[in-house]
Parts: C-alpha cells; structure tokens; sequence
C-alpha cells in the first residue's frame, strides 16, 4: 500500500504553467501540490537564452525556471519531482495522481504537462542521433553535424553547437522556409560554416563508421544526395504530452486538450493549462496566463465543493 | 540537492576512484537530462542510504571524461572496487534506475 499525500489541489506537470498556478493556489491558502515526471521547467529549461520574458532582456531558460520553481518552494507548495506517474483517476469526487511511491488526492487537478519533442520518423540502428544539444554536443567538437528542423529551436540550438566548437553545420528545413525569427535567423546565417537547405528532408539515416551516412531529398526538384555527417540533431517541433490522459479528458484531433474560457476541461474539477491546451500561440506568456486562470477557477470550484 | 554526494574533480579522480564502489555520474550543470537524473538518483540513494555516490561535472574535468572514455551526458557508471561493472548514457527513471543498479 503507498503512502497517501491528500491536497486541495494536484498539478500534474511542472512547467511555467503549473508553476504558475502552484503560486497563485499557494497565495490563496490552497493547499496544492506538483507532481512532475521529470523535472520542473519543461521545454524552458532547454533554451539557452530566452528573449521574450518582461523583466529579462535575456536569460537562460534553466535558470529562469530556477527562479520560479525557488518562489514555487518559498510558499509551501509540495514539489515531486522524477515522479513516474502510473495511473489518474478523475471519475470521482476526488481526483487521483497514483505515482511509483505515492497516492496524491485532490478536490481539483490541473493538467500542464505541456509538449515533448517530435523524434525523427526514420528507422534506424544509428545511435548518432540526438535531441539536446546541451547534453551530446561536446561529443562533435570539431566536427560536421546534421541539424533537422528551421524553427526557432532548430536555430538556437545550432548557434549553441557552434559555441561548444563544432566545425560545421547542415540544416534541412522541410518547408520552403525557415520558421525561426528574423533576428536568430540572421545570427546563424552570419557564419560561415552553416549550410541551410530548405524543401528538404532526411529520409535515410545509416550508421556508418563513427557517424551516419545520410540520404536527403530535395522535395522541390525531386533528387537525392547522400552525405556523411559525424552526427545528427533534431529539433524538429513538438507534440502534446497527453498519452497518460487523452482518454480522461476531451481532446482534439492532436491530442490537445480542449479547454472553456476559465480553463475547465469537461470534466469537474479538471483543468489544464500551457502548451497541452488546444491554442494558437504557445510561449511563456500565454502559459503563464493559463495557470493563472487554472489556479483562480479550480479555487472557485474547491471553494464551492467546499461549501456543499 | 538533499543529498550531495562526493565532487570528484580532474585533480583527484584518480586517487578518489582507484577503490571506490558506488554511483559514478558525469553531469554538466545547464543540462535538463542531467538535473532530471540527479533526481532519480537523489529518490534513488534515499531509499538506499548506504550507496556511494560521486559526481564530475563534465565541463570542468575533461581529463576524468577521456579516462571514462565517455563524451556525452548525463551519464551514469557502476563501480565496484574502483572497476567499471556498468555504464549507463541518458535519462532513467527511478525504476529503470534500480534495476540499473541491481542492488539487494
């Protein structure tokens, strides 16, 4: 039997949403807890320099969230993180979040587990293919690297490779155009080392000595060039991080949770807010405003199961 | 971080490490991988307290990292009497992370 943790109010998912919704339930004496699979800070804690926060002209994302999950403690809020979750249950009065050590309760739950990263759609047995930069990048010092996708990600990351010593870059953007912001654009096309290649897209990725042989096709023109590279990262968009609730909960055709305007899903007493809500624009920001309004509308219902 | 752990550094690895047994693990400190595991292993040595635990930054001890002979983080060895039994590179939750380790 696992020990039992009751709350008014589970977060499942600690990014800058739930973190966000963990201060605001803190400050209206909720008694909330977040229960994170990984740790707190979510796709944010893999950017190098976030440049679109009020308050910092630039700052690392790690750090950033530091700064948040530092406040999130300073009020009280229990933090689980590395919580492996193996089951919810929202069908009754109490919501359920059962973990690999424990059994968390709550009047009111808000879902904000956010996007994972899209892995590469290709078979292959070559382990030269990565998703952080942060992590694998040292490995390819001096060397050409292979880097699939021309968003903002897809930018910030090569110029991070670039940094750590690493000799040359090929992009391929399967689009007609690269999607990243002008600015971090113009930053990496300043160097001299960088090849950018759009309408195209990796079909092949084979190992091959100490890297990957690599098959390109050009979606435009309609060819192929096979290439060698010393290894391979994606950053190639995300995905909703739905899989342990999509069946729970109302979702779209993406797996993206479908919200009303105070963040209810359609179940009571179930909410969501940040990158896993069904929206159009998906940053900091606009996390930050749904875990607001997540927090304030399940106080609301606590309050008034509360009260019944 | 409740529970620290020995700072191993370029300078001492060697001595440190001739005999030790325990948890080995290579890290960088901007690397979410690398914090989500020294969780796992945090949840992890509390439950087996008597369990050696030592870390290297990566960044700062590339002398120690070419010795593993490893280049990428986080990343995670066994050692038994100062001898690698068990090497592990990327993210383990706190059950893979036992049955990793394989300890009674």
């Amino acid at each position: 039997m696992k020990p039992k943790r009751s709350f008014d109010l589970l977060i499942l998912g600690g990014g800058i949403a739930g973190m966000t919704a963990a201060i605001f339930a803190a400050r209206a004496n909720i008694k909330a807890a977040i229960v994170e699979e990984k740790i707190c800070g979510g796709l944010a804690n893999w950017t190098s320099n976030v440049e679109n926060f009020p308050s910092h002209v630039s700052i690392n994302g790690m750090e950033l969230m530091e700064r948040v999950l530092a406040q999130v403690q300073k009020l009280g809020v229990e933090v689980d993180e590395a919580a492996e979750v193996v089951r919810l249950d929202f069908s009754g009065p109490f919501k359920i979040i059962e973990t690999g050590e424990y059994l968390y309760t709550g009047k009111a739950i808000i879902l904000a587990t956010g996007r994972q990263p899209v892995r590469l759609q290709i078979e292959t047995n070559c382990d030269h293919i990565h998703y952080c930069s942060v992590c694998d990048g040292s490995a390819y010092v001096g060397k050409k690297v292979l880097v699939v996708g021309g968003g903002n990600s897809g930018f910030d990351e090569s110029l991070y490779l670039l940094s750590l010593g690493v000799a040359e870059i090929l992009m391929v953007e399967a689009l007609e155009d690269c999607c990243a912001s002008e600015t971090t654009q113009a930053r990496l096309r300043s160097h001299g080392n960088v090849d950018i290649r759009t309408c195209t897209r990796v079909a092949e990725v084979e190992s091959e000595g100490n890297g990957c042989q690599i098959l390109l096709e050009n979606l435009r023109r309609g060819t192929s060039e096979r290439l060698y590279v010393d290894g391979v990262f994606v950053f190639i968009g995300q995905k909703a991080n739905t899989d342990l609730f999509c069946k729970l909960v109302d979702v779209d055709s993406d797996n993206y949770v479908i919200t009303g305007p105070n963040q209810e899903t359609n179940v009571p007493g179930v909410f969501a807010a940040g990158d896993v809500v069904q929206k159009t624009y998906r940053y900091l920001t606009t996390a930050m405003a749904d875990g607001t309004i997540a927090a304030l509308a399940a106080e609301k219902y606590i309050r008034s199961m509360t009260k019944s | 971080m409740i529970v620290e752990g020995i700072l191993v550094t370029d300078a001492d690895f060697r001595s440190k490490l001739e005999h030790a047994t325990g948890i080995l693990f290579f890290f960088k400190k901007k690397c979410p991988n690398c914090k989500a595991l020294e969780k796992v292993i945090e949840k992890f040595l509390l439950a087996n307290r008597y369990v050696a635990y030592m870390r290297i930054d990566s960044e700062e001890c590339p002398e120690a990292m070419k010795a593993f002979g490893t280049e990428r983080v986080p990343t995670i060895f066994i050692l038994r009497d100062g001898q690698i039994t068990a090497k592990k590179v990327g993210l383990m939750n706190l059950r893979e992370m036992t049955d990793f380790c394989q300890l009674p």
